[in-house]
């Protein structure tokens, strides 16, 4: 049976199996289990602060890609995907003229969307794609994903700008991704395919990466609603 | 405003009804959506198809709950929108959770009369009731609504890694279940 065929007739479900899952509160744990859990709390701080002991690999590979600039970019091997961001704001979106992607990214093949706060009209950020990779520019204060950005001890250094690189396998799917900061703007790249293409795929982004680096600063203040 | 009171406004065919649905539960549906897509602009249209969808509905469904009636919509649309994208790229938070799903229901026999959707979908539905309440939730979150293992956790309580080592359990126990149903052979 395939998975498509499985999803569909899941799809069909009965609505009140559907409401207990949106519905559904864990219960109350008890004073036993509240201390194991922040015990479990401070591990997963130390986890997030100490990203680096992951980074280290540690705790799992990690691949190296050499730059035309003689500069290295270390992924680190991750359990699971980007996190999914989850806006608090309701949202409105809208596509980039050309002129608009003509200045933010001089002559790179972008196309993408702007996201803004559909109450205030702020601007939070853009979503799109580069060359065929996922490619997400945060505002300051927003954070549209949830990847680490902060990690400092294996991050590489592009032209003088940190990068935190990482990728997650997965049966079929290789997915690498990296975040740094241009300016004010916190950029995500990301670029997934084929498992057995993941050699290119990680030669592919870097080369992305590097090529934004050299663009510098994204300033989104001047897109409007 | 209580979803009763949506649904008067949808019988009375008034288009405040979609804003306050919209109000109400919009990032719930955005959420599921965008799991799906993986893109908030596609994700957001999907979203205000999936309002006409529910404004043509009701009348004269008269959904209770009607948060579900209106996910269902949404993500069968997000699913068929999916399915005109993907053949560029297998990336999203659904595909992920789609090729854990893959060993457990796969099969080496070629079954000559394929089981109908209709029936398989109530044999899901008494697989379902055989869960625990817990398991049930902890199921559909992940591959109804392409949670991650970390919202999963979040919502039930529980750690990433249990969470995983649960999901491991319930995909065992689907593919017993289906195998002594003849839907696997």
């Amino acid at each position: 049976m395939t998975t498509k065929k499985f999803s569909n007739a899941l799809g069909n479900i009965g609505e009140n199996y559907i409401d207990e899952a949106v519905n559904y509160t864990a219960k109350r744990k008890s004073n036993a289990c509240m201390k194991w859990g922040a015990v479990a709390a401070c591990f997963a701080l130390v986890a997030v602060l100490g990203i680096g002991v992951f980074q280290s690999g540690l705790f799992g590979g990690q691949q190296i890609a050499t730059l035309d600039n003689g500069n290295t970019i270390t992924f680190i091997k991750t359990d699971s995907t980007v996190g999914q961001l989850d806006i608090a704001f309701q949202i409105e979106t809208r596509d980039l003229t050309e002129n608009e992607i003509k200045i933010l990214f001089n002559d790179l093949p972008v196309n993408a969307y702007a996201l803004f706060n559909a109450e205030d009209n702020s601007i939070l950020g853009l979503e799109g794609m580069v060359d065929g990779m996922k490619l997400i520019v945060s505002v300051p204060g927003v954070s549209l994903v949830d990847a680490v950005i902060d990690g400092k001890e294996n991050a590489s250094e592009v032209n003088g700008v940190t990068v935190n690189a990482g990728y997650f396998v997965s049966e079929k799917t290789s997915i690498y991704y990296a975040t740094l900061k241009l300016g004010e703007s916190t950029i995500y790249i990301e670029h997934a395919g084929a498992k057995d293409k993941r050699e290119n795929i990680k030669n592919e982004i870097s080369a992305m990466i590097q090529k934004l680096i050299v663009i510098g600063e994204i300033d989104l203040s001047q897109l409007s609603k | 405003m209580n979803d009763e009171k949506i649904i008067e406004l949808f019988f009375e065919r008034s288009e405040q009804a979609i804003k306050e649905l919209d109000g109400k539960y919009g990032k719930v549906f955005h959420s599921l959506s965008f799991k799906i897509l993986n893109n908030h602009q596609d994700a957001e249209e999907c979203v205000n198809d999936s309002y006409l969808g529910t404004w043509n509905a009701i009348p004269p469904a008269k959904p209770n709950p009607l948060l579900a009636f209106v996910c269902k919509i949404v993500r069968n649309i997000s699913l068929k929108r999916y399915e005109q994208n993907t053949a560029a790229k297998r990336n999203s938070y659904y595909n992920v959770a789609m090729e854990e799903l893959e060993d457990c229901l796969a099969s080496t026999t070629t079954i000559e009369e394929e089981i109908a959707e209709r029936e398989l979908t109530k044999i899901i539905e008494s697989f379902l009731d055989s869960l625990s309440k817990e398991n049930r939730v902890i199921f559909l979150r992940r591959y109804w609504f392409s949670d991650t293992y970390a919202d999963i956790a979040k919502q039930v309580g529980l750690t990433d890694k249990n969470v995983s080592v649960r999901l491991t359990r319930i995909r065992k126990e689907l593919r017993e279940y289906l195998l002594e149903r003849k839907v696997l052979l």
